[in-house]
């Protein structure tokens, strides 16, 4: 902002008369456009013009005699006597309050913005100073219009000019840097790059100036910004070089992607799992067509082999293959009844509702093993064994892990099964501990999943059954834990602590 | 001149319905039966009890190989089986292998025949026409 253009007055000798020099200025003034003012060193107004009188509201001569401080708004008003006396310590032709946002105040109490020039007059003994006032209220209104639209543009935008300075910077810009505003007015802009960015950032600057034309920055690398705080952003940019009076500036939008990013990443993994989850039902649906034609397979065989021996008149036989045959159907209608829970596992019921652990277990005991064998298993409990859960998942956990010790029962071994509830830091755990077979070392990784079988058994197993525990003590938010030995198998499974508990 | 067969199957059922199939068919009577893959591995190296268990029979040996079993499956016997053909000096017998399952997978049945020493690929359950294909590889056999 240069000074206004002023109406510049000979500047009288020191040996004029005073009154002299004012009758001199006084016709100037009448014809002149621009609000002038004369004022004596002591702050006094000794003469303003019509368009000045007109500006601040007074009447003809109403200024006359009065300071020059009534012009001032109330906030400067107290030190302006001070800023005076400075002045006409030294008095030079410049304009007033470089940089800063002046005003005036109108007799209404309005305040206008302007711009102030000061030329010196001397008098004689007397000094005076020739203020001429240029009104910038438009000016201010359309700056203001401009401030408010790029300051509600949803973009950050930062304008630096060919050195990097930082000229203009809009509200969202602050807000997303975390500075306040107009703090980062005159920075390089290399202040809102990520330190590790910086050193190289003027050269990119120096070759984006050579060839200056929109486009994104960065040519597909990942952008940091960095806020006032230290912490670090992605962003995306886009340059624009701007002429104005011949000066070349470069606005950048800026738009922090970490939303976008997260996203990005969200459905990375999304898609990760769905794939996953493809691949598994892919293995599944193999595997369940296989597991479920094979004792069709063998059935199917057995039917055949009675219908032979029907033929020949070997009754037994054919009874045998019968038998045979109607035990493998039996298995086979187990093995679907597995897999269905498996899959209904995902939709069960998830509401809780208390249960008592040793009447679960001891239940279930009775279904497994026939009465004379009641005795193979021993309960113990450190804890109020009432707990929350679904009720359906624990039983189907305490299911499983029974009917497993007791089907993989060491042959040489009379079966014990020793089951302990207990309450660790709100978490309950139970564990089930057998002498059975024992599960080898190197097939611990694979026992919960789906379709893997370790044992030799007369009846072999589904490998199905310690897939649906671990699926129920996922969804219960738990864990399991196995450790085993020849000397049998110890399953720990700990569930966390409900909101009811 | 007797065979003797072995049939891996972890499944009682599917051994019982394999040795009254080649039985009454006539192929053989010496159906040795074997209840796990890493069991016939170590069978097969144990030279003095395989020919024990095959009654003294000579080789070749026709082996009926499941696929589907728990720790060491149809597909780990057939690598086993692999590196010690390679191996080469102390190899077993000659053995015809042929796979023996429920699978109708042809991903599975591409896997096996890659194996030179695998003959066939048999779905179960056994029926007459695949009696009659296991009858050709038997002369084969013996004719090797």
């Amino acid at each position: 902002m240069g000074a206004p253009t002023t109406y510049v007055a000979r500047v009288p000798t020191a040996t004029t008369p005073t009154s002299d020099v004012i009758e001199k200025y006084r016709l100037a003034f009448q014809v002149s456009p621009t609000p002038l003012l004369l004022v004596a060193d002591d702050g006094r107004i000794v003469m303003s013009n019509p368009p000045l009188e007109e500006l601040f509201g007074y009447d003809a001569g109403g200024l006359d005699g009065r300071r020059v401080e009534i012009l001032l708004p109330d906030s400067v008003r107290s030190y302006h006597p001070e800023l005076r006396d400075a002045y006409f310590t030294l008095p030079t032709r410049r304009s007033m309050g470089t940089g800063r946002d002046l005003f005036g105040k109108s007799r209404t109490g309005e305040l206008i913005p302007i711009e102030i020039g000061l030329d010196p007059v001397l008098a004689g003994e007397r000094k005076f100073v020739l203020v001429s006032i240029l009104d910038i209220s438009e000016r201010k209104q359309n700056e203001t219009k401009i401030r408010l639209a790029i300051d509600a543009a949803a973009t950050a935008m930062v304008m630096a000019d060919r050195h990097g300075k930082i000229v203009l910077t809009n509200r969202p810009a602050c807000d997303l840097f975390g500075y306040p505003d107009e703090e980062l007015i005159g920075q390089p802009i290399e202040r809102l790059i990520p330190e590790r960015f910086r050193r190289r950032h003027p050269v990119y600057r120096q070759s984006y100036s050579t060839c200056p034309e929109p486009r994104a920055m960065g040519g597909g690398r990942a952008l940091f910004g960095v806020r006032r705080d230290g912490t670090e952003f992605p962003v995306e940019i886009g340059l624009t070089p701007i002429e104005s009076h011949d000066e070349l500036f470069f606005m950048s939008t800026i738009q922090d992607i970490t939303e976008r990013r997260k996203a990005d990443e969200r459905l990375r993994r999304q898609n990760a799992e769905l794939s996953r989850l493809n691949e598994e039902l892919t293995h599944f649906a193999y595997s369940i067509s296989h597991d479920l034609k094979a004792p069709l397979a063998s059935i199917d065989g057995l039917l055949r082999f009675a219908a032979e021996d029907l033929e020949s008149g070997d009754s037994l036989d054919a009874r045998q293959s019968l038998a045979q045959a109607s035990r493998l159907a039996g298995r086979l209608a187990t093995r679907i009844e597995q897999v269905l829970s498996i899959v209904r596992a995902d939709f069960h019921d998830e509401s809780l509702e208390p249960l008592c652990v040793e009447k679960v277990v001891r239940e279930i005991w009775a279904d497994v093993a026939p009465a004379e064998r009641a005795e193979a298993l021993s309960y113990r409990s450190d804890t109020d064994d009432t707990i929350h859960t679904v009720p359906r998942r624990f039983r189907t956990i305490v299911e499983n892990l029974v009917s497993n010790a007791y089907k993989y029962a060491h042959a040489d071994r009379e079966l014990r099964i020793e089951i302990r509830a207990a309450r660790e830091n709100g978490s309950f755990t139970i564990r089930v501990a057998d002498n059975g077979i024992g599960i080898p070392d190197a097939e611990h990784e694979n026992v919960f999943k789906m379709f893997t079988r370790v044992a030799d058994h007369d009846e072999p197993g589904s490998g199905l059954g310690l897939a649906l525990v671990k699926k129920n003590v996922d969804k219960l938010g738990g864990t399991i834990a196995l450790t085993s030995s020849g000397a049998g198998s110890r399953f720990t499974v700990t569930l966390p602590r409900t909101a009811e508990e | 001149m007797e065979i003797p067969v072995i049939v891996v199957d972890d499944e009682p059922t599917d051994r019982y319905i394999a040795k009254r199939v080649l039985r009454k068919s006539g192929l053989s009577e010496k159906v040795i039966e074997v209840e796990s893959g890493d069991r016939f591995l170590e069978l097969i190296d144990d030279q003095e009890r395989l020919r024990r268990e095959c009654g003294g029979c000579p080789p070749p040996t026709l082996v009926l190989l499941d696929i589907n079993m728990p720790r060491v499956n149809g597909f780990d016997v057939l690598e086993g089986l692999k590196k010690r053909y390679s191996e080469g000096d102390q190899k077993p017998t000659c053995f015809v292998v042929m796979m023996f399952t429920s699978s109708g997978n042809p991903r599975d049945r591409e896997q096996a025949l890659r194996y030179e020493f695998v003959k066939d690929y048999v779905v179960k359950p056994l029926d007459p026409e695949q009696v009659e294909r296991i009858a050709t590889h038997f002369a084969v056999a013996e004719k090797g």
